[in-house]
């Protein structure tokens, strides 16, 4: 099978309740984990995330003083459509929202987005620590950037092809993820960076009062905290066909698997949060772009011999 | 009333806290943070995230006006209640939650707040001396849509967190410089001047120059410090440090800490500088064995100190994120009157007050640090970052923690 | 149809954003209509079934005007307030020379008889393009690339302010070097 059957505009809201839906499990797994690093009670954290929805909708919005309101709130709210555009060319199964014959390269377009976007957020605001937390997340921009973009090209190499449904089609039994484990795990690197997540949080840590949202409240801050997490859950579903084989597995339909691939990987990625310090960007520069970079190019060099000797 | 009382009591569940804590008050402190904790509530990173403003201790004075500027930052709903005692945080906790449930007190509240007076330099704003109307256009100012439910208001400042110059109403501002652009020299937008840009900066590049005030309420920092740095971009040039005023009377004498809280207070220690490292996991299980110290449990608490050394000591990320980071040298920490077991890297001082936290739980040390003038870490930040000046303060530890009762 | 209303709607942005950059009063708005009217026309040329050129455009634009703003912020120390300003020099020749071109490339996309289409459009698109534009050439336009980034990389270099004879010392031996913060590597 190659290629993804495109379906009408009309199941997008069926993705964005998707995309809603994993969210809340992310933030209910997220939170699962800090209560019992916490040693409170979990039973409450399920539904931790719509209280905590509750309450920014009903909190105010903050303004600051001669902040670039437009910019501001665009940073913020941005994300979420980034991640929502994203997910338009990933494949659920065998169906697609949209059949881009260059699906890698749209979703690489709107992962640069985000470095628009939280860098908006915090100049935006016109104050001192989401300034420095916007300037750190450049730092870390970077470093992950031009290695994820590397890692993005190694599955169309293997498959000859950008079209993600053919990508996901043309991975047969061995999934990519066995023989161009580098680039899996450069990509997911990315996607971490991307969502400011785990080890990559530099740009919200408490250092700096919270950096990036220290002056978001209410539903500005719903919008980021929420973009963060579908920035995450659309890089995971992301990687599903490219890495993961797409909806390929025994028993279950193809968007069944899809959405089980994506569940586990989300689940990885929420718990590297609890291994991984957050690490600081001036120390992650140095390694993006002197051991990703490199090791991100061999992996290409290695794919793209394979491919043209088994052609 | 039923949705919306029911949606308020959801709300209410996931409150965020802001603690304004005076100095010198540690025990009633842990107290508020264990209380919060156990209620599901969190600590607030910054004031736009916080519902309950919570004064722990003697807030008056200097602390009192950062307080009352804080409380200005709070968007609404909020509640602000204080605890004097640690008995008292209970009490002013379920005092928190009536006030945000009462839907017609905080209507008021949000009614209330316009845009607040800007005073000093206008800047070109004309401000009608008889204008009591909080909707109109002051300026620059803009309102949002003036109905109950997204009333903005202006954030005047951030409380002392990131604080502009002194003299305007603490407007911060990012860096900006006049470059080579033809434009009106003396530009102050909506009364901010620009920063200006200057050329002794540790990597030699011209970057502007910005006041800002750290503390004395910010999270994982001694309450009550007040540093005031010059940022070069972010790398601190210049740097002065405080204990803020907490106004004439200082109040009882606290009780002698006895040696739990010693211990606790050793343990808080590796809580903040393991939630500024990074590693929030590694802090909450520090601060379940302050917890666990601070409950006499000492057995249980060396355990956990115990295990939280080997998981320190096994963690490679952590050791390569904090190793030679903010290096205090041998010969300046003696030039400088420092003990010689703080000279060294973040990293050795986390391993030093594990220890002495481990120490202090099994009671085989009695030593006492003696506490180090703040002229002292005045000097120390100089050519940091943000990041790893806030580590050092972290992981000096004890000589400013609340064991000091050195402010005015 | 739809075609044809999309064309329009992204046509006109594209030439409002245009606009609108030579008219905000702050430059981090003028970067970002820039972007906009970028992404606008990168959004046309997916119109025109040229998927991959369109994509890359928005792309590479994206990227491009979020580090330009960058730059406008380092440089020209903007904040975030709007400050009346002119950002324009010699607007009066521009505007000659921009309604001139406008005027001859509108009238010729206008009025040029051009060739009807001879056959059907090739199956891939993408690569009968990059065969056309670069054909016997692709093997130097795809070594091109390192090249070119190894060129700004030394370029950068050599214009840093510190070079390895102050970080490790004058015999090169000094080991850590001396750096004023440290990097990840430990180099």
């Amino acid at each position: 099978m190659s290629g993804a059957v495109a379906v009408s505009a009309w199941w997008t809201p069926l993705a964005v309740v998707l995309l809603g839906l994993f969210v809340w499990a992310a933030a209910a797994l997220d939170g699962v984990l800090t209560a019992r690093a916490g040693g409170t009670h979990r039973g409450a954290a399920l539904v931790r995330p719509v209280d905590a929805t509750v309450r920014l909708l009903r909190q105010r919005r903050v303004v600051t003083l001669s902040s670039d309101r437009p910019l501001w709130r665009i940073g913020g709210a941005g994300l979420l459509v980034a991640a929502l555009l994203m997910l338009a060319v990933t494949p659920l199964g065998h169906w697609t929202l949209s059949d881009l014959d260059v699906g890698v390269v749209w979703f690489n377009a709107m992962d640069v987005a985000v470095w628009a976007l939280v860098w908006l957020t915090g100049w935006g605001a016109n104050s001192v620590h989401p300034l420095v937390g916007g300037y750190r997340f450049l730092a870390l921009a970077l470093g992950y950037e031009l290695p994820l973009m590397f890692a993005l090209t190694a599955p169309p190499i293997a498959a000859h092809s950008l079209d993600v449904g053919v990508i996901a089609g043309a991975q047969g039994t061995v999934w990519n993820v066995v023989w161009m484990p580098v680039a899996f795990v450069v990509y997911c690197v990315g996607v971490l960076a991307f969502s400011v997540w785990g080890p990559f949080a530099a740009p919200i840590e408490p250092d700096i009062a919270g950096g990036v949202r220290a002056d978001l409240s209410g539903v500005d801050r719903l919008l980021f905290e929420g973009g963060r997490l579908a920035l995450l859950v659309a890089g995971a579903a992301f990687a599903v066909p490219m890495f993961l084989g797409g909806g390929s597995g025994p028993l279950l339909p193809a968007w069944a698997w899809t959405l089980v691939k994506t569940a586990a990987l989300v689940a990885v990625l929420v718990w590297l949060r609890r291994r991984l310090p957050v690490l600081r960007p001036d120390l992650l520069l140095e390694v993006g772009w002197l051991v990703l970079l490199p090791a991100a190019l061999l992996q290409d060099l290695l794919v793209a011999v394979v491919a043209v000797w088994v052609r | 009333m039923g949705l919306t009382g029911f949606l308020a009591r959801r709300a209410v569940r996931a409150t965020r806290v802001l603690v304004v804590a005076a100095p010198d008050t540690f025990a009633i402190r842990v107290a508020a943070e264990r209380k919060i904790a156990a209620r599901g509530w969190r600590l607030a990173s910054s004031p736009a995230d916080a519902d309950v403003l919570l004064q722990v201790g003697r807030v008056f004075g200097e602390l009192g006006e950062v307080a009352g500027r804080l409380w200005d930052a709070l968007p609404g709903p909020r509640a602000r209640v204080a605890a004097e005692v640690a008995g008292a945080v209970p009490a002013a906790l379920d005092e928190a939650v009536a006030l945000l449930l009462d839907a017609a007190l905080q209507a008021d509240d949000a009614a209330s707040r316009g845009a607040p007076d800007v005073g000093g330099d206008d800047g070109g704003m004309d401000m009608d001396e008889d204008s009591g109307d909080d909707a109109m256009d002051h300026g620059s100012m803009d309102h949002e849509d003036t109905d109950d439910e997204d009333m903005d208001h202006e954030d005047m400042d951030h409380g002392d967190m990131d604080h502009g110059d002194m003299d305007h109403e603490g407007m911060d501002h990012s860096g900006m410089d006049h470059g080579g652009m033809d434009m009106d020299m003396d530009m102050s937008p909506d009364g901010i001047p620009l920063a200006e840009g200057s050329e002794d900066d540790r990597d030699g590049l011209e970057m502007d120059v910005l006041p800002v005030r750290l503390g004395p309420v910010l999270p994982d920092w001694p309450a009550g410090l007040v540093l005031d740095v010059t940022l070069h971009g972010d790398v601190i040039m210049d740097a002065s440090a405080r204990w803020i005023g907490t106004g004439d009377d200082p109040g009882p004498e606290p009780p002698e800490p006895d040696e739990f809280e010693e211990a606790g207070r050793a343990c808080d220690e590796v809580v903040t500088l393991l939630s500024l490292g990074g590693w929030p996991d590694g802090a909450a299980r520090a601060r379940a064995a302050r917890d666990a110290v601070l409950d006499a449990r000492r057995l249980d608490a060396f355990q956990m100190v115990g295990d939280l050394r080997h998981r320190i000591m096994r963690s490679g990320m952590l050791r390569w994120s904090l190793r030679r980071t903010a290096v205090i040298d041998p010969e300046r920490a003696a030039r400088l009157g420092l003990p010689p077991d703080f000279a060294g890297d973040c990293y050795d001082r986390l391993l030093a007050l594990v220890d002495r936290a481990l120490s202090l739980v099994e009671r085989t040390d009695g030593v006492h640090v003696s506490p180090v003038g703040l002229d002292v870490l005045g000097h120390l930040v100089l050519g940091l970052d943000l990041a790893a000046a806030r580590l050092l303060v972290a992981s000096l530890g004890a000589p400013l923690g609340e064991g000091v009762r050195q402010h005015a | 149809m739809l075609v044809d209303i999309v064309f329009w709607v992204l046509a006109l942005l594209a030439v409002a954003t245009a606009v609108l950059v030579f008219v905000v009063d702050s430059m981090a708005r003028a970067t970002y209509a820039l972007a906009l009217s970028f992404v606008a026309v990168g959004l046309i040329v997916l119109l025109l079934n040229q998927n991959y050129a369109g994509v890359i455009t928005v792309l590479m634009m994206l990227m491009e005007m979020a580090i330009m703003a960058v730059y406008m912020v380092m440089f020209m120390g903007m904040n975030p307030a709007l400050m009346p300003m002119s950002m324009v020099h010699s607007n009066r020749v521009a505007i000659a020379v921009a309604a001139v071109t406008f005027v001859l490339l509108g009238g010729g996309a206008l009025l040029v008889d051009w060739p009807t289409r001879r056959g059907a459009p090739p199956a891939d698109l993408t690569a009968a393009l990059g065969q056309a534009l670069m054909g016997p050439q692709m093997l130097v336009m795809i070594a091109f690339s390192p090249v070119m980034v190894a060129t700004i990389i030394g370029g950068v270099v050599l214009a840093s302010h510190r070079s390895r004879y102050d970080r490790f010392g004058d015999d090169l031996d000094r080991r850590p070097p001396r750096d004023p913060a440290r990097g990840g590597v430990g180099r």
